[in-house]
């Protein structure tokens, strides 16, 4: 009997030991340490009203953040998010001005994105189209459809005392009323995607569709609840959009901003493209971080079109150092992956 | 518009096809050729056994043709000359019961006489088969009030579901369950419920006795074979199956315009369902498999007649079965019994007795 | 398709039809379908109907045409280049960013910078392309998702392009003018003008280079699988990055062209250019996921697109309306394209049988007692050669010195030679499945090769191809010009031999299909000496046997499908006439041969049955058969049946043999005589019979050489090549 051979010591590289990381906390870091720099560079950054502003801006963008993480866990992608939201916003205020009752609007409003949400989850589930082309030609189709055939306004103004406007304003115990509700929001996702069974499901199926579906996860079904759950969290950040800017424009497209910044959020926090990596918790950091972004692009009087650069190179630094840490391995990637 | 709605729906998505399969015989049911090794009791020819019963004796009385039949130590010799094909038979305290058709219910005692027992009208014709209630009545099960006991296969191109479960008390008789596709076989439990096998359903169900037209809890479903009549053992129940499921014979059923072409102008031998014994091949169509080929026919080609029955033990669930397949001869088997250690089936598409050795 | 195609006799109303049941619509669909190019139909054909259905019945019409033809012309050039990058597997979804900021840094290189012209057009292109390996070195070097980091991109070149804009504001509104920008802008080449004409050559380039040069293949077989791609030895990283760097040129480009049209600046310019880019792709049918795509159908779907553009502005819609329609457009042709990429192949498949009617007469029953046709067992007890060695002989034929040549399912030919056939031995090797035997005027042996041809077998052994192809017929969708199914053949006197294709449709292992689609399928091809070949009889129904008759001035035809024999004139008085010798006979003919006594022998290989002949009625219930019940089920005539029998030439039935027992000699499917034996072949069987004849049957004619010649002069084996 010979001696027992030991296992060599494996020595991590630098890129492993990094990437073992919780990309999130990655995030995390990347923010404070953004927020050092602000801080030392920027007049007024510190200040608690800042912060405070800081937080109240990201509430909209964060939750449409949770929306499509909670999508491109399932390994799918759902570019009507914005339209959604947009719309959910013209619709209740176009209601409201043809003197429906408020709460009878939001109802409406709110079947409405769930109808759209079942549409975009049907045609991917069970017609297999590409998410991406479902879910774009649904956006343009709900948004240019309400502008034609609904909308009437160029602009549609929050009334005042709404229960809307409610939503946000003022503060709790010194806390902003929006900053509550996207905390409520964020923990409530974080609980479902993490600890309920359907959560982890979600997260399966996005991970290895084929694996999930020979368990027994029911994942078409799953697939839908994925996107009838983001059109729906898509229509409540309308509502907090409207409560924020207390007013709302009819132009506009489907790939607006706001879309933009949702899918960053998303992938910046660790959710990947390629289906079940990542946490609620790195959208959060994402959110943060993009928001802290802002803030500091806007205090520094950059113009728009210098705050698109800026704004993209950072975000395109952040999704290649995620390429760095997680490439993608060319003999068992998956193919059909954008 | 149920074919085009089909149609579409398996050009949007082809895994929403279905189309109807005939379940495989696995499991219990695995083919063996235990019935080709069978020992025949007796030359195979003479007679076409339709039911057998095993006396205390040891002597076999079988029904054949328009009488009872006795094997005994190699030996046969008629008991009885019934004046009409002889059915079923069973035994009721110390005498026979056999169904004739045309005349009822006929009583033969221990000393050979035959006396009429009930001739209502409910059980005059396709009696096919008799078990004895605990109560002292008997059951029988009636194939279908519109055809004859050899009916079967207008029955089942006419999708007939008129078969009956009549109580016969003496000369009354009483009509206990209606609208059953074919009960080709029953037998009587000792714990007061009924086992029916439902041939056009192919399904074998227990009903409550004192509620044959109530609630039936189905046992065995979605045989690929269709049922017929059933026999308590010592370990369990023996049920035969005179005739096995073919899939052309399914596509046939689901057209009624070529159905009813087949029924209008075909000889009613030569309609592609399934039969108790292939004789003729000159007249008999062919299944691609069955095609004969460097001198073999393969045995798990398309059956249109097959030997097969098998055993249902008390957990309710198929143990073991004796099979003759396409290759062999012993097809068409209308009943098993077992006796003590002896089992014994009526070929009839064999027309022998074959006694069928333990594994 | 249409069973119209005749060349010689038309055997077609043999099969007692109409002419309604000379169309086959769905074998024609099929046919249509299965091939190559329609890939991408549906798209296209749907676009064509939208964009005709358009121009019908809305305002705009062929006034239009020029401006739709210029917005075509500028987008199309993103549509190609996004092309490119999506038959490589990725997507660029900047490429609106990029025409926007081209168009601005042209116009300011110009007016504010004052470049001159010739040297702001190639660098616009060169500014494009460089945005372009940006979008490159991000996603072919460092490995990043083309998706998410178009998509940043988009953002960032967009924020470039406002920069550059609001830098320069005030400078850019003044116009300059140049000749060269104005013929960019208003131009023309030889009357087309010349937005149009770039356009129209870069198509043509991009076109000829995905299809037709290597790199081209390259893209395409990065996008259709990349690991194989790496695998054998392209290099996929290189190829990436040159689709983004071309797709970024052709932005930039097109900026450029946008500029000159406009002549003013508009930061909005390219804005959603690239999902409109996207939409007609789609609708041009390139596939998202790689390896499938063609610049000339993306640009088509760019024209849909413009055409749905010039009608919405007609219709004085508002963006938002515009935006919708589009975005319906999109989706439905995502689903069908998507439906129609997955199902093509499999619509062709179930399409492809397609059962037709027979009218049949009336049965007789063989079982009868008392009929020539009782049942015997004449055959049964014939002694076997070759048993358990030979599988599947189908037909056999003897040379003067007694050996057996006979077939094999293998491919082989046995020679049985010796006093009993004794001594087997593989003789020669087809490679195909030989059926048909016969000897030519010379003497040497010829074999019809299922799934090859005519072969001519010399005494070495070896084969030399005789013919095995016609003409293709016109008509035909189907290239039914190989000879796939030659079953039987035989000589005549002028030396030109007659052979019959079983079918132009199926092969000779699915014979089967045949016997349950009974469609005209089968035809009777003539060999000359020089080896032309010509239609002598088409669109019959499975002809299955040839004998040339006894006075060499005729051939006897049998058809399996139509259970009949018939006969076409050669030579004399009625040549090129086609009549019918036996009709309506109980059983499925094989193959016919001469018999000594000036009479000729045939084989059933099949009975009719009156479940079978009734089935024949019903060609829907065929059809469902074939589609959901597996092939060992299907309901056929009784094959395990055997039966020879003896005709004369005026049609009559003389004598029967059958082997009761099914056991020896089921499906017997050719009979040979010679010295007073008859020779008896089946396909699935593993023995070749022979059989003695009574001397009464036997005549002094020797059946095996062609009628009007007296003899040979060399026996086989010593027969020259």
């Amino acid at each position: 009997m010979g001696a027992v051979a030991t296992a060599p010591r494996t020595e991590f590289s630098l890129r492993q030991r990094l990437a073992h990381v919780e990309q999130g906390l990655f995030v995390f870091g990347m923010t404070i340490a953004l927020c050092v720099v602000g801080a030392l560079t920027t007049d007024g950054f510190l200040s608690l009203n800042n912060l405070s502003s800081i937080l109240q801006l990201s509430v909209t963008f964060g939750i449409l953040g949770i929306a499509a993480a909670i999508v491109i866990l399932g390994k799918g992608l759902d570019l009507s998010l914005a339209a959604v939201a947009i719309v959910t916003a013209q619709v209740t205020l176009e209601l409201m001005r043809r003197d429906l009752s408020e709460g009878r609007a939001i109802l409406l409003v709110v079947l409405f994105a769930l109808v759209i949400g079942l549409v975009n989850g049907f045609v991917v589930a069970f017609v297999e189209v590409p998410a991406l082309f479902t879910t774009l030609a649904t956006g343009q189709l709900v948004l240019g459809g309400v502008l034609v055939l609904f909308l009437e306004e160029n602009i549609y103004s929050l009334p005042e005392g709404s229960a809307i406007a409610v939503l946000t304003d003022g503060s709790i115990l010194g806390v902003p009323r929006a900053v509550l509700v996207g905390a409520l929001v964020f923990l409530l996702g974080w609980l479902f995607i993490s600890y309920t069974s359907v959560g982890r499901l979600i997260r399966a199926m996005g991970d290895n569709f084929d694996t999930a579906r020979a368990m027994g996860a029911p994942v078409r079904p799953l697939q839908v609840l994925t996107y009838v759950v983001a059109a729906l969290l898509a229509a409540f950040a309308g509502y907090v959009m409207i409560s924020t800017e207390n007013s709302v424009e009819t132009t506009g497209t489907a790939f607006d901003p706001l879309l933009f910044t949702a899918v960053t959020v998303a992938v910046i926090g660790g959710v990947s493209l390629s289906g079940g990596k990542g946490t609620l918790l790195g959208v959060l950091a994402g959110t943060l971080f993009v928001g802290v972004l802002n803030n500091l692009l806007v205090l520094h009087s950059f113009s728009t079109a210098t705050q698109d650069i800026v704004r993209g190179a950072l975000l395109l630094a952040a999704i290649a150092l995620d390429a760095w840490l997680h490439p993608r391995d060319e003999e068992t990637a998956k193919t059909d992956e954008l | 518009m149920n074919r085009t709605l089909t149609a579409i729906k398996e050009w949007i998505n082809p895994n929403w096809a279905t189309h109807m399969s005939i379940p495989p015989m696995e499991r219990g049911l695995r083919p063996n050729s235990r019935l080709d090794h069978a020992h025949a009791l007796l030359t195979p020819g003479d007679y076409e056994p339709e039911d057998l019963l095993v006396l205390d004796s040891g002597a076999i009385w079988f029904s054949s043709g328009t009488a009872i039949q006795e094997l005994k130590d190699g030996n046969v010799r008629t008991v009885a000359e019934l004046g009409g094909p002889v059915g079923t038979l069973t035994k009721l305290n110390s005498d026979i019961v056999a169904a004739v058709e045309g005349r009822g219910l006929v009583s033969v005692s221990a000393s050979e006489s035959v006396s009429q027992l009930c001739s209502d009208t409910s059980v005059a014709t396709c009696v096919t088969d008799l078990t004895a209630l605990p109560d002292g009545s008997l059951l029988a099960s009636v194939g279908s009030t519109e055809y004859g006991i050899d009916g079967w296969g207008r029955a089942l191109v006419h999708h007939d579901r008129s078969g009956r479960l009549v109580q016969v008390d003496g000369q009354h008789a009483q009509v206990r369950a209606e609208g059953l596709g074919w009960p080709a076989g029953m037998e009587a439990d000792p714990d007061g419920e009924v086992l029916v096998s439902l041939s056009l359903d192919h399904r074998i169900e227990r009903r409550a006795a004192d509620s044959l037209d109530g609630a039936a809890r189905p046992m065995l479903t979605n045989l690929p074979l269709y049922p017929g009549r059933i026999s308590l053992g010592d370990n369990g129940w023996w049920v035969a199956g005179p005739y096995v499921r073919n899939r052309i014979t399914a596509l046939l059923l689901d057209e009624p315009e070529l159905l009813g072409e087949m029924v209008a102008t075909i000889n009613p031998d030569e309609w592609f369902i399934p039969r108790l014994r292939s004789e003729n091949p000159y007249t008999d169509p062919l299944q691609m498999g069955q095609l004969r080929t460097l001198g073999v026919v393969k045995p798990w080609a398309p059956p249109r007649s097959y030997g097969v029955a098998f055993r249902i033990d008390r957990g309710k669930r198929i143990s073991e079965s004796v099979h003759s397949r396409v290759d062999g001869k012993c097809h068409g088997i209308t009943r098993v019994t077992a006796h003590g250690t002896q089992v014994i089936a009526a070929a009839q598409g064999f027309r022998s007795l074959v006694e069928i050795e333990e594994e | 398709m249409f069973g119209i195609a005749t060349r010689g006799v038309d055997a077609f109303p043999l099969t007692g039809r109409g002419w309604r049941d000379r169309l086959t619509p769905l074998q024609g669909i099929s046919d249509v379908i299965g091939k190559r190019w329609m890939e991408g139909a549906v798209p296209l054909v749907l676009a064509a109907v939208l964009t005709t259905g358009v121009v019908f019945m809305t305002p705009v019409g062929a006034t239009d045409a020029p401006l739709i033809m210029d917005e075509v012309a500028e987008k199309s050039l993103l549509a190609i280049g996004l092309t490119l990058v999506m038959v490589a597997g990725g997507i660029d979804l900047s490429i609106g960013s990029i025409v926007g900021c081209s168009s601005l840094a042209a116009l300011t290189a110009f007016r504010v910078w004052g470049w001159p012209m010739e040297v702001v057009i190639p660098a616009a292109v060169i500014l494009g392309a460089m945005l372009g390996a940006i979008n490159g070195v991000l996603i072919a070097k460092m490995k990043m998702r083309p998706f998410i980091t178009t998509l940043v991109t988009l953002v960032a070149f967009g924020g470039a392009a406002e920069a550059l804009q609001s830098r320069y504001t005030n400078q850019l509104a003044f116009p300059k003018s140049d000749i060269l920008w104005d013929f960019l802008g208003e131009g023309a080449i030889a009357g087309i003008p010349t937005a149009w004409a770039i356009f129209g050559i870069v198509l043509v380039v991009a076109h000829i280079g995905l299809t037709r040069s290597r790199w081209g293949w390259w893209v395409t077989a990065v996008g259709s699988d990349r690991r194989s791609a790496r695998r054998n030895g392209i290099p996929v990283d290189r190829v990436v990055f040159l689709t983004y760097v071309l797709s970024g040129a052709l932005a930039g480009l097109a900026g450029l062209l946008t500029a000159a049209r406009l002549g003013r600046t508009d930061p909005a310019v390219g804005e959603g250019w690239e999902l409109i880019a996207l939409t007609a792709v789609v609708i041009g049918g390139v596939s998202l996921k790689g390896g499938r795509g063609s610049v000339v159908r993306a640009v088509a779907g760019m024209v849909v697109v413009a055409v749905i553009l010039q009608a919405s502005i007609a219709f004085t819609l508002e963006a938002g309306g515009y935006t919708a329609i589009l975005a319906l457009v999109l989706f439905s042709f995502a689903i069908l394209d998507l439906k129609w990429g997955k199902y093509r192949l499999r619509i062709a498949e179930k399409l492809t049988i397609d059962p037709g009617r027979i009218s049949v007469g009336p049965l007789v029953d063989v079982t009868e007692p008392g009929t020539v046709w009782s049942i015997n067992s004449k055959l049964t007890d014939a002694p076997p050669i070759g048993l358990g060695t030979i599988e599947g002989a189908e037909d056999c034929a003897l040379d003067d010195e007694g050996n057996l040549f006979c077939g094999d399912r293998r491919g082989w030919i046995w020679r049985f030679s010796g006093p009993d056939h004794t001594n087997g031995e593989v003789f020669a090797r087809t490679g195909g499945m030989p059926l048909g035997h016969a000897w030519d005027r010379d003497g040497v042996l010829m074999v019809a090769v299922g799934g090859m041809g005519v072969y001519r077998v010399f005494p070495d052994g070896e084969t030399k191809l005789v013919a095995n192809q016609v003409r293709r017929s016109l008509t035909s969708l189907h290239d039914d010009s190989a000879l796939r199914f030659a079953d039987d053949l035989d000589t005549a006197p002028d030396g030109s031999i007659y052979v019959s294709d079983f079918s132009t449709r199926t092969n000779a292992a699915e014979y089967m299909v045949e016997l349950v689609e009974y469609r005209p399928n089968g035809r009777i091809v003539r060999i000359d000496p020089d080896g032309s070949t010509d239609v002598v009889v088409s669109n019959y129904v499975f002809p299955n046997g040839i004998c040339t008759s006894h006075d060499g001035q005729s051939i006897l035809i049998a058809s399996t499908g139509l259970f009949r024999v018939d006969r076409l004139w050669i030579s004399g008085s009625k040549q090129g006439q086609f009549e019918p010798v036996m009709e309506n006979l109980p059983g499925y003919c094989d193959n016919i041969n001469r018999a000594s006594d000036g009479n000729y022998w045939m084989s059933f290989i099949a009975m009719r049955t009156p479940m079978s002949d009734l089935l024949m009625k019903y060609p829907a219930v065929r059809r469902r058969m074939t589609r959901e019940v597996p092939q060992d089920n299907w309901l056929v005539p009784q094959l395990n049946v055997s039966c020879v029998l003896k005709f004369d030439d005026q049609g009559n039935v003389l004598k029967v043999f059958w082997d009761k027992s099914l056991e020896n000699y089921p499906m017997v499917t050719s009979i040979n005589e010679h010295a007073g034996h008859l020779y008896l072949c089946g396909l699935l069987n593993n023995r070749v019979g022979r059989l003695q004849l009574d001397p009464e049957d036997v005549g002094d004619i020797d059946p095996r050489l062609v009628p009007g010649t007296t003899g040979r002069s060399l026996p086989f084996s010593e027969v020259a090549r």
